[in-house]
């Protein structure tokens, strides 16, 4: 048992951490909206080797483990990074475990729900700039070509998302009964990498409201001195090491191929999606009146708190998909 | 990060339930909720906890923990007694460690806190219980609440007042007294959770200056150390048996269609949303531990945390299985009817002592917020 950052983890939240720091700055997000989206960022990226340091097939069998990936997807987090990292990772995971090369150019995305009935990726996750999809389509996980042309579409998380049609184009990855179970595995990254960023995101907005509580002055003293506001940001600093170590766990549990995968997986979902609203509302509120001007950033983290769960659906129905993995083992 | 099992966890868990299995007396077996008490029992548990689970890592820590409360074991008098021995192990005297610290690992001695007053609450440095030195020895007059365990124990660490012109925090000194010095008395004070706390007065109780621990006027020092031993790893015990509670409850019981509820779409979510609060609580507690056993820097935040996270998660779930589990929920474990052994009730009886007993939730927060955050300290000095 160690609660502490690898080596490893330690380089890469280093080597990501100042890239983004540096290029993600609150201006550049802020330049990337509404669509969400920095190709200079995303270029960056791919240099530092994302999405293809995921691959096995990539590198030389010894892919960067989940472990290793949520550190970068924290970073992402905490920088509102405008590229669709989740997405292109989850996809390069899946593609790999069906023994598949990373196509290119072009971004990998994936169809976190499957298609609707007139055969639509409905408000696709990084479909207003993915060329390519990996999608439950039936009973097959496939890559497909996405045909039409994007349509970009403002919205709340300023997230690239578009609802596009699949192309003829498609490589089976899985087919029949093995494809929802194969499914499930990348939703399962896609959930826990997502956990990360939102860990990442509160973190910094519960970081920029301790500095605005100690600085901001009301009725003669820092509005931090009140305890209904003290209390509450250490009830949320506690409760991100929560969320934090549920995620590191899961991510563990993933890589060592653990029989808790599933169920630490839906654990750290369904609490780091809850906590990350709760803190960055809180975080917002703490801010008094300009917290919901848009000139401030709190904003911001508000709202891709809330939206970036959605690219799946409800998050609050992850107790189910829980309670199943809990109760239901054995049993179908 | 790392969470794997390591292999001699799982033995260890095994050795821990063999030795409950072949320790704990017949006749206090059921009665877990009116914390029996059984001095035989009480040495052996610490004579084994000092043979077999000091530099034990966080795993195996908790499991410790984890295999008593399944068996229904209180261990509640042991934690005060190795917080103090550690206390006096790291700044006693030498006649200190060897007479009382050692006695206390042998479980010969049996310690209850003496800090809170009836006027001072969670105000531990308010404490007016006056101990005047005479020659070598000292005369103590005063009163302390929620003394628990000093029915059972031998001594009671008291922290007193010494010097009234110093500033609060200055002027106190602690004495371990003998509970059978002339001029302590002990009142049963009985609580919502079935057990009784007490009050403990202590009227011209004369003690030697031996039994003065740290400096005189030093007291608050040697408070830091002992409060923070307390936090040691053993943490989400009560949460961890009542989520199990739960679902045994949940899979037993018949649903009102015929079913079980554990297959009720809601029942279900319930069990599975306390769940994820137990696996935070454990998170939190083996970080802790894991501080300790490898000797990391703790950050002053994570101890209280963890107990802030893990008594407001167990209150949170077992006022929702209270009402969960129906009707019978009501009738206490004496009687007949109950249900799951009266363990939803008892727990709902239960829980707010454990908000407030071990550093009340508000004071949890505040030391996160002033040593964590760098908030400004609220609280007046």
């Amino acid at each position: 048992m160690d609660f502490s950052l690898t080596d490893e983890q330690n380089e890469l939240q280093a080597t990501f951490g100042r890239m983004l720091d540096e290029h993600a700055t609150i201006a550049a997000v802020r330049a990337a909206e509404p669509i969400g989206f920095n190709s200079d960022l995303w270029r960056r990226l791919g240099e530092l080797g994302i999405p293809l340091m995921a691959s096995a097939r990539a590198n030389d069998g010894a892919p960067a483990t989940m472990s290793q990936l949520i550190v970068i997807a924290e970073q992402y987090g905490r920088r509102l990074a405008p590229v669709p990292l989740l997405e292109s990772v989850t996809a390069a995971r899946a593609l790999d475990r069906a023994g598949i090369d990373i196509p290119e150019p072009g971004i990998v995305t994936i169809a976190l729900r499957p298609a609707d009935r007139r055969g639509s990726l409905d408000l696709l996750a990084a479909g207003a700039v993915a060329a390519k999809a990996v999608a439950l389509i039936g009973d097959a996980v496939v890559l497909t070509d996405l045909a039409d042309e994007p349509r970009f579409l403002s919205n709340l998380g300023s997230s690239p998302i578009a609802s596009r049609v699949p192309g003829v184009q498609q490589t089976v990855l899985v087919a029949g009964a093995q494809a929802h179970s194969t499914f499930a595995l990348a939703l399962n990254d896609w959930k826990v990498l997502l956990s990360a960023a939102l860990a990442g995101l509160a973190g910094e907005a519960h970081r920029i409201t301790l500095a605005y509580v100690k600085e901001r002055r009301a009725f003669g003293v820092p509005i931090g001195w009140f305890q209904t506001v003290a209390h509450r940001l250490a009830d949320s600093i506690n409760d991100l090491d929560g969320s934090r170590f549920l995620t590191h766990k899961a991510a563990w549990a993933i890589d060592s191929d653990d029989e808790s995968a599933d169920r630490l997986t839906s654990m750290a979902y369904s609490y780091s999606t809850e906590l990350a609203q709760r803190i960055t509302a809180e975080c917002l509120h703490f801010h008094g009146g300009i917290g919901y001007t848009l000139e401030h950033d709190i904003q911001l983290y508000f709202r891709r708190a809330a939206a970036w769960p959605l690219a799946l659906g409800d998050p609050r129905t992850e107790l189910a998909t829980l309670a199943t993995r809990m109760f239901d083992r054995g049993r179908s | 990060m790392e969470f794997s099992v390591p292999p001699q966890a799982e033995d260890f868990r095994k050795q821990v339930r063999a030795f409950f299995a072949q320790t704990y007396p017949e006749e206090l077996r059921g009665r877990r909720f009116e914390r029996p008490h059984d001095k035989e029992f009480f040495r052996a548990v610490l004579r084994w906890q000092r043979e077999h689970l000091a530099g034990r890592d966080a795993y195996e820590t908790s499991a410790f923990f984890q295999e008593a409360a399944q068996a229904g074991i209180e261990l509640t008098t042991h934690a005060p007694t190795r917080m103090i021995a550690e206390t006096l192990e790291e700044i006693g005297t030498d006649q200190q460690k060897a007479e009382l610290a050692v006695r206390m690992r042998d479980g010969d001695y049996l310690i209850a806190l003496g800090l809170t007053e009836p006027d001072a609450g969670s105000d531990l440095a308010a404490a007016r219980t006056r101990a005047i030195c005479q020659g070598d020895q000292w005369l103590i007059n005063g009163e302390k609440i929620y003394t628990s365990n000093a029915q059972h124990a031998t001594h009671i660490f008291l922290l007193t007042r010494t010097n009234l012109e110093a500033p609060k925090h200055k002027g106190l000194t602690v004495f371990l007294v003998p509970v059978d010095a002339p001029g302590v008395e002990v009142r049963p004070l009985h609580t919502l959770a079935y057990h009784h706390t007490n009050m403990t007065l202590y009227r011209d109780v004369l003690i030697p200056d031996s039994a003065r621990i740290g400096e005189v006027d030093g007291g608050w020092d040697v408070m830091k150390v002992a409060l923070s031993r307390e936090q040691a790893g053993e943490g989400s015990t009560d949460l961890h048996e009542l989520v199990r509670q739960a679902i045994l409850w949940a899979e037993e019981s018949e649903a009102p269609d015929g079913g079980r509820m554990i297959d009720d779409p809601i029942v279900r979510q319930r069990i599975a949303r306390a769940a994820i609060d137990l696996e935070v609580a454990t998170l939190l507690a083996q970080r802790s531990a894991w501080a300790t056993a490898t000797g990391v820097s703790k950050n002053p935040g994570w101890g209280p945390g963890s107990k802030l996270f893990e008594t407001e998660a167990y209150a949170r779930a077992a006022a929702d299985f209270f009402a969960m589990v129906g009707p019978a929920a009501v009738v206490p474990f004496e009687e007949e009817g109950t249900v799951s052994q009266g363990w939803f009730n008892y727990c709902l009886r239960d829980s707010p002592v454990r908000l407030i007993g071990g550093g009340v939730s508000e004071v949890m927060r505040e030391i996160i917020a002033e040593r964590r955050l760098g908030l400004p300290r609220a609280r007046p000095k």
